[in-house]
């Protein structure tokens, strides 16, 4: 609870970022289209899906960031820690072929499907260059589970120290987002994609 | 000095402490705060840095995909023809699974890959090569003989080949367009796969995400 407030209370003070025409931020979108794919900008207001170079996609979403020596560039999700379990469908074959006539023939039976829908609405989101995100703050503060909330607070207290002491500079940002869009959001997460923030 | 006098200049005395601690406070309250401000603020965009800003934008305006490019969202099911940003189609379709299916030390995962790739081959009326895994999927032994493998009009009119053996095909299974339950390729309605075999052509970029 100490530390919710703490961060709160860092929120409060923290101005959103400035996101104009901050070139090390066209830098970093510039070498991401050379790359090619597709990836994912931060913005003030939300998050866009870039593809080609053209803007595909918008996630509405309240951010707060918390930074300090970090300028703007490409990271990638290093992990990705859901409030609740994230469901994996594994099938042995050998139990299949025990089964053989029951099988449907097609891929998935459809309680198989692992979709959008089963992502989960709150995480946190370790980078590749040490900044976090904290995706739907208010749910992840409020799990019911205090062990579990504690072990998530550690994760990214502990974290974050880490960064200051090896890297001398932190980015932490505070994602409030419709719970479908946070669930996509995961699911682009986990795909590995880019980000421009 | 009368009595009243004397108790109340006692008072005065007796609050004085506590008036120059609440300020004290409340000053270094102030201060923490500023402090607080400064550190965390993002330092402001740097006015000399605009030529740099806009040649750059230049840059990313004449990076951009010109001509037709396919678009598939994986986690909505959706697959879009554009053309910069003028949606020419949209339609509903099915990507991976997710699943995963072991047998013995052999491991897959049926997910559709993410990224930038290119229409490499069209083929009108395809036959499918059934892979190991469609046969341990479904219970039945892996046939020795090649020619047993091939199966046709699974795949619908139109294969798009994308790479690595996946593939934008149609499906027999209409009921499940718009879920995630293929092995990786990109399933579509008849309609619609017909539209894409016909307007995009081979060197078509696909993004996927």
């Amino acid at each position: 609870m100490r530390l919710a407030l703490a961060l709160i209370v860092l929120s409060l003070f923290s101005a959103p970022s400035e996101q104009g025409p901050d070139p090390a931020r066209l830098s970093a979108r510039l070498q991401l289209m050379k790359q090619g794919g597709v990836f994912l900008e931060t913005t003030n207001d939300g998050l866009e899906v870039f593809a080609g170079g053209w803007k595909v996609q918008r996630f509405p979403a309240h951010i707060i960031e918390i930074s300090r020596g970090k300028p703007a560039g490409v990271s990638q999700v290093e992990a990705l820690t859901p409030v609740k379990p994230v469901p994996n469908v594994v099938i042995d074959s050998e139990e299949v072929a025990e089964e053989a006539g029951d099988t449907n023939a097609d891929v998935s039976t459809l309680d198989q499907i692992i979709g959008v829908d089963k992502m989960p609405e709150s995480y946190v989101a370790y980078f590749d260059d040490g900044s976090i995100w904290v995706v739907n703050p208010g749910d992840w503060l409020g799990v019911s589970r205090l062990w579990r909330k504690g072990k998530l607070q550690f994760q990214v207290v502990s974290r974050l120290v880490r960064e200051i002491i090896d890297r001398e500079g932190f980015k932490v940002s505070f994602v409030s987002m419709d719970p479908a869009a946070a669930r996509h959001l995961y699911w682009i997460l986990e795909g590995q994609m880019p980000v421009v923030q | 000095m009368s009595i009243t006098e004397i108790a109340a200049i006692t008072e005065r005395r007796r609050r004085w402490p506590t008036l120059v601690l609440v300020s004290f406070a409340l000053i270094g309250f102030v201060l923490l705060g500023a402090l607080v401000i400064q550190l965390f603020q993002t330092p402001p965009v740097d006015d000399s840095s605009l030529p740099t800003a806009r040649k750059l934008e230049g840059k990313i305006a004449a990076r951009r995909a010109r001509g037709l490019f396919i678009l598939i969202d994986t986690a909505s099911n959706r697959l879009y023809l554009r053309r910069g940003d003028k949606v020419l189609m949209e339609a509903v379709c099915s990507t991976g699974s997710g699943v995963q299916l072991v047998s013995g030390e052999k491991h897959w995962t049926f997910r559709t890959p993410r990224g930038e790739f290119r229409i490499r081959s069209k083929t009108r009326n395809p036959w499918w090569r059934k892979p190991d895994w469609a046969y341990l999927e479904e219970g039945e032994p892996v046939p020795k003989n090649e020619s047993d493998r091939f199966e046709r009009g699974v795949l619908g009119e139109y294969a798009l080949g994308l790479g690595h053996g996946y593939y934008i095909h149609g499906t027999l299974y209409t009921r499940l367009l718009g879920t995630n339950v293929t092995h990786g390729c990109i399933r579509l309605g008849r309609k619609e796969l017909a539209y894409l075999a016909r307007n995009a052509p081979i060197g078509t970029r696909v993004y996927i995400y």
